[in-house]
């Protein structure tokens, strides 16, 4: 058997998913200055409204219509969502069209009830806001014939007799073959099906056989498989530029409710969110965030999320929002049950976050000595991964590293030194003033000579006769203080 | 593969579940870190839940940062070090030392409070150390009593090794004040770092006492 789990009005629900809308609505294509409409609401529909017409005339048939754009970033969501779902049923899925999946159901288990089957589908779908309808039925054509009839839910046990009762249009038959057949009398698939084959083939093509294939209960066609990487991302397009967190922070929630429960059905976790605002002037404000112990609790990654953006000022206003969950699965290396790297990984990785909100990004991190023998450079790595806790030492002997650690002076402090033969006397500086009992020295540096970044110093240790150890340098005849070993 | 994940999904809901349920009761903590550092460890080490201030000499507050970070080592921890002056040189350290310092520059006296009251609330990080050290003194002069009062209150339930690092008296009521002095000479830059106690006393005060000479220093 085949399942095809179908979106009925795609185009309008991607439109409407975050909306809450109630009267009728139309989705309309933006490519031309009069609007289209591409899809109506069942109460917009019922009012006359169809595909083709202009937004100004659907607004003339219906007062207090709601009309909205399509939005190509919804329909890649909806889609997504209905080849999981799908792929949740078999590993052989097609997504034959926007809105509708067909799924192989050779691998689901022998004694399922079909119907019980795409009323879980139906309703799971629903839980994500989607109004969708399955029908389950030999041949991949019939599965789909079958859940565009379906209300919400079809099984085709036999397929003659429902290819029968079709009208002939639910094929979708070229413009001018159907107006042969309806100029034979033809209204349904029963009476074209019931035509000579060879004779019909003859006269009307190869376009008959195509059409007699579509409904037969025999041809079971190759799927063009999905072999996607499913994505885990919602976006929402605001009407107007929101200048408030709330809206932004009430989208989130829902939008990690979705995702997280979307990941949980696949039993996957989030490792890394990506939160992009795209704003009125055209930039960006794009942020990824490392999970540190990765979760699909909706709390934990709200909370990352919460604490960014309250201490978050963008410089113009954000006109839609969009999040990336990137799935990986949950962690093997399990230690003991209560036992883990951090004590609780994601509440540091939440302090640290607002520790980088009030200090600043390039001031917290876990130092790094960069590649240079450049005075003052260092890197500051990411925190996370932080390396797991090992029980082996990884104690650098204290006799490997010889002398005080310096404390550097951030800026250097420019200071008077008096130059004896050659080495410094005494100093005098805002900070630190007297006279050199004892230096060391000179210790000369250079490197980048090859570019036009170029730079050479002299450094001296030196102890001040009242006590204190100074490192000072030179550039040219500049003298500075670099550090303090001891005060 | 999947009911293996869905086993492990199972087994982290298990201990959010027992975590909300037996959440941790506030105790009392009275272990203590041994740095591996002999003038320390013969002293007690460091008290756990509680603030340890450690005044006097800048070079024995570097010493005393890099015996903890080599017990970190050792232990395998990391260690929050709040730099309130942004005086940290990283070239003068190992790669494996640096690997287990969180650094925190700050530049001021009052966001390395903020800065330490974030990391000690947060309890992830066994030792956090605040360097006030190289601070002018007005700025220190201006941290309100009220401040270690309530980070004494906050260290409690977590076991959190904290020491402040600063050139006189400042904690009021601190359980354990340790002072270093110090008549290190330019020779000893060529010693190896462990051989530099050698040129450094350490006195242990207990409940709040200090030593007259640095109390005679910051009056």
């Amino acid at each position: 058997m085949f399942g095809c789990i179908f979106l009925p009005r795609f185009r309008l629900q991607a439109a409407l998913r975050w909306h809450d809308v109630r009267g009728p609505a139309v989705v309309v294509n933006e490519t031309t200055l009069k609007g289209i409409v591409a899809e109506a609401s069942e109460a917009a529909a019922a009012q006359g409204i169809v595909a083709g017409m202009t937004s100004a005339q659907a607004m003339a048939r219906i007062r207090g219509l709601v009309i909205r754009s399509r939005s190509p970033a919804q329909e890649q969501c909806l889609n997504q969502i209905l080849v999981q779902t799908a792929l949740a049923l078999s590993p052989d899925v097609e997504l034959c069209c926007d809105g509708a999946c067909i799924a192989d159901l050779c691998c689901v288990r022998k004694g399922t009830c079909w119907q019980q089957l795409a009323d879980e589908q139906v309703a799971h779908l629903r839980t994500h806001g989607l109004s969708a309808v399955m029908g389950v039925a030999p041949t991949p054509d019939l599965a789909f014939l079958a859940a565009r009839g379906a209300r919400p839910s079809a099984v085709i046990y036999d397929p003659g007799a429902f290819a029968n009762s079709l009208p002939i249009e639910t094929l979708e038959p070229p413009e001018e073959f159907l107006r042969i057949l309806h100029g034979w009398g033809i209204r349904r698939v029963g009476e074209f099906l019931a035509l000579p084959k060879m004779e019909t083939i003859e006269r009307l093509g190869p376009i008959a056989e195509t059409l007699r294939r579509k409904v037969s209960g025999r041809n079971k066609r190759l799927l063009r498989l999905v072999r996607l990487m499913p994505e885990y991302t919602e976006a929402f397009d605001f009407d107007c530029e929101i200048e408030t967190i709330e809206p932004l922070l009430f989208l989130l929630r829902r939008f990690l409710n979705g995702l997280c429960g979307r990941l949980r059905t696949v039993y996957r976790v989030a490792q890394r969110m990506v939160l992009r605002l795209p704003l009125e002037n055209g930039d960006c404000h794009d942020r990824a965030f490392s999970i540190p112990a990765p979760t699909a609790d909706v709390e934990v990654l709200f909370r990352i999320l919460h604490t960014h953006l309250e201490n978050l000022k963008l410089p113009q206003r954000p006109v839609s929002v969009r999040l990336s969950l990137q799935a990986v699965a949950p962690t093997r290396d399990q230690l003991q049950l209560f036992e883990s790297a951090l004590r609780d990984p994601n509440r540091f990785g939440e302090t640290l976050a607002k520790l980088k909100a009030f200090l600043g990004n390039e001031h917290v991190g876990v130092p790094a000595r960069s590649n240079t023998h450049r005075p003052d450079s260092y890197v500051l790595q990411e925190c996370f991964p932080m390396p797991k806790q090992k029980r082996e030492d990884t104690r650098v002997p204290l006799e490997s590293l010889r002398g005080l650690p310096l404390r550097r002076f951030r800026p250097a402090i420019s200071t008077l030194v008096c130059v004896q033969e050659g080495r410094p006397i005494s100093v005098k500086s805002s900070a630190v003033r007297g006279v050199i009992r004892s230096c060391a020295g000179p210790y000369r540096l250079s490197g980048n000579w090859w570019d036009c970044e170029c730079w050479q110093q002299e450094e001296w240790d030196v102890a001040l006769a009242k006590g204190g150890l100074y490192r000072l340098s030179r550039h040219d005849t500049t003298w500075n203080i670099e550090g303090c070993y001891e005060t | 593969m999947q009911s293996h994940d869905s086993r492990l999904i199972q087994l982290e809901a298990l201990r959010s579940l027992v975590a909300e349920k037996f959440p941790r009761s506030p105790r009392r903590c009275n272990g203590r870190l041994l740095t591996g550092c002999r003038p320390f460890d013969q002293k007690g080490g460091f008290l756990q839940g509680a603030i340890t201030e450690v005044c006097g000499s800048g070079a024995g507050g570097s010493l005393l940062l890099a015996a903890m970070v080599n017990a970190a080592g050792r232990d395998g921890f990391f260690i929050g070090f709040i730099d309130a002056a942004n005086s940290f040189e990283p070239s003068d350290w190992a790669d494996e030392h640096l690997r287990r310092i969180l650094w925190v520059m700050c530049g001021a006296a009052a966001p390395a409070i903020k800065a330490a009251d974030i990391l000690l609330r947060d309890g992830n990080l066994p030792v956090v150390v605040l360097d006030l050290q190289m601070l002018p003194a007005a700025q220190l002069r201006r941290i309100p009593v009220s401040t270690w009062h309530r980070f004494q209150r906050v260290l409690e339930p977590t076991g959190t090794v904290f020491v402040v690092l600063s050139p006189n008296p400042l904690v009021e009521s601190v359980p354990v004040r340790m002072a270093i002095h110090t008549d290190v000479s330019l020779e000893a830059m060529h010693l190896p770092r462990a051989a530099l106690w050698e040129h450094f006393q350490v006195q242990v005060f207990e409940r709040g006492a200090a030593p007259l000479a640095l109390l005679q220093k910051s009056a």
